[in-house]
C-alpha cells in the first residue's frame, strides 16, 4: 500500500498569515500600515530601527510628537488584536523598518456570523 | 568623502543595523549628516579625529539646535532622532542629526623651518563614525591600534594624525649603506589660523631634533601623553634615503 503523500494544497487565503517589513516614509503625512478589511486579525509590529514611530487607529496621527498614537520601541513587540474594516496608521519622522506579522482570526469571524445570527432571529422571533 | 554621501535611510533600507559614515577628512570645516535616528552614537574603529561634534534639532532649545561631541572616551547612548519633517525656522531646512571634527585640522600646515623646496606629506584624518540604528549590545569606543609604514619616499616632512593618542612606539632606521641620512619628530597642535598666510599660531613641541642618522643606525623612541604630551599630529622629518620608519600609535598609555 501506497504512503500517503504530503499535500501539496496550501491554506486558504482568508487563513494565510502575512509576514512583511513595512518601511516609513520621512513625510509628515499618516500612512496606512495595516488595512483588516477582511476580517479580524492579531497583528505583531516590532520596529527594527529607531524611530521615533507612532502608531494608531486614527486616519490623522497629526505630527510624532502629537500624542495620536502609542509609541514604537525598538525591538519591543506590540499586539494588537484588529477588528474587521479597522486599520492601523502609522506616522514617523525618519525611514525606518517596522516587522509586521498578521495572524488571521478566522474561527471569530465565523463566531461573529453566528451570534450576529442568532441575535437577528432572536429580534425577529 | 564620495558623493552622494552615504545616508542612514539607505542603511535602513539595506537593512543594516548600523550607520556608518568613513570619510578622508578633507578641509577642517567638512560637515556631514544623517537622515536617520539613532539609538547611540560613536566612534568607529578607524577614526584618526577622537572628539567628533554632533548637532540635532532640539524644540526645546532657543536655538532649535543642541549640540554634544562623543569621543573614544565617551559614546553618546541614547535616542537621537533625525526629526526630518521639522524645520529650522528662518533657513526654511529640514532637521537633520549634522556631525563634524572637533579636532582641529590644517590641510596647509608648513612646517615651521622647511626649506625652500621641501615636500610636506599628509596622511589624511579619516573621520569615521557609526551610529545605531538598534539598541547595542556593547559599546566598546576605544579605537585600535593603528600602524604606519614608510619605506622608500621622496618627501622631506610626513604629517600623520595623531588625535587623542596616549602612547606610540617610533622605529627609524637608515638602510643606505653609506650615507647618513636627517631624521626627527615632533608633535604640533594645530591652531585655528589664515591658511593662506605662514602658521605662527600652530604649536610645534621638538620630540626629536632632526640630527643625522647613520648608516643602518636606528632611532627608537616612544611618545607617552604623561612625558611628551598630547598632539593633533607627529610631523617626522626625513631626507630621501631608503629607511623604513614605523609609527605604531594607541589610545592608552602604556608607559
Amino acid at each position: 500500500m501506497q504512503a500517503p503523500q504530503p499535500a501539496t494544497t496550501f491554506a486558504e487565503s482568508a487563513n494565510q498569515i502575512q509576514l512583511f517589513t513595512y518601511t516609513t516614509r520621512a513625510i509628515p503625512d499618516t500612512q496606512t500600515l495595516y488595512n483588516a478589511d477582511r476580517q479580524w486579525a492579531r497583528v505583531t509590529l516590532t520596529l527594527t530601527t529607531a524611530g521615533p514611530v507612532q502608531v494608531g487607529e486614527k486616519q490623522d496621527l497629526g505630527n510624532i510628537t502629537a500624542g495620536q498614537g502609542v509609541s514604537l520601541q525598538t525591538g519591543v513587540p506590540v499586539v494588537l488584536d484588529v477588528a474587521r474594516g479597522n486599520r492601523i496608521f502609522v506616522v514617523a519622522g525618519a525611514v525606518n523598518r517596522i516587522s509586521v506579522v498578521v495572524a488571521p482570526y478566522p474561527w471569530l469571524e465565523v463566531i461573529t456570523g453566528s451570534v450576529m445570527r442568532l441575535v437577528s432571529r432572536i429580534v425577529g422571533s | 568623502m564620495s558623493y552622494p554621501q552615504p545616508t542612514g535611510s539607505g542603511a535602513v533600507l539595506s537593512n543594516a543595523l548600523i550607520f556608518r559614515l568613513r570619510t578622508e577628512l578633507s578641509s577642517p570645516g567638512d560637515i556631514y549628516e544623517s537622515d536617520e535616528g539613532g539609538l547611540a552614537l560613536a566612534i568607529g574603529p578607524d577614526s584618526d579625529i577622537a572628539n567628533i561634534r554632533f548637532a540635532y534639532f532640539d524644540p526645546q532649545s532657543s536655538t532649535l539646535m543642541t549640540t554634544g561631541t562623543f569621543s573614544p572616551q565617551r559614546a553618546f547612548v541614547g535616542l537621537v532622532a533625525s526629526q526630518n519633517t521639522a524645520d529650522y525656522p528662518t533657513a526654511k531646512r529640514p532637521g537633520r542629526i549634522l556631525f563634524w571634527a572637533d579636532d582641529i585640522y590644517d590641510p596647509n600646515y608648513v612646517p615651521s623651518g622647511a626649506a625652500p623646496g621641501s615636500t610636506v606629506q599628509f596622511i589624511p584624518p579619516i573621520f569615521d563614525i557609526v551610529q545605531y540604528l538598534s539598541t547595542p549590545t556593547a559599546l566598546t569606543p576605544a579605537r585600535p591600534d593603528k600602524k604606519y609604514l614608510f619605506q622608500n619616499y621622496t618627501t622631506t616632512y610626513f604629517v600623520v594624525p595623531y588625535y587623542g593618542r596616549k602612547y606610540a612606539y617610533i622605529q627609524y632606521t637608515n638602510r643606505n649603506a653609506t650615507n647618513p641620512s636627517t631624521y626627527g619628530i615632533r608633535g604640533v597642535n594645530f591652531a585655528i589660523t589664515n591658511s593662506a598666510g605662514p602658521t605662527p599660531y600652530h604649536q610645534e613641541t621638538t620630540i626629536v631634533a632632526a640630527a643625522a642618522v647613520a648608516p643602518n643606525a636606528s632611532v627608537t623612541t616612544v611618545i607617552t601623553a604623561k612625558n611628551q604630551g598630547c598632539f593633533d599630529c607627529l610631523v617626522f622629518q626625513v631626507s630621501d634615503n631608503p629607511g623604513p620608519l614605523v609609527v605604531l600609535m594607541s589610545d592608552v598609555d602604556q608607559g
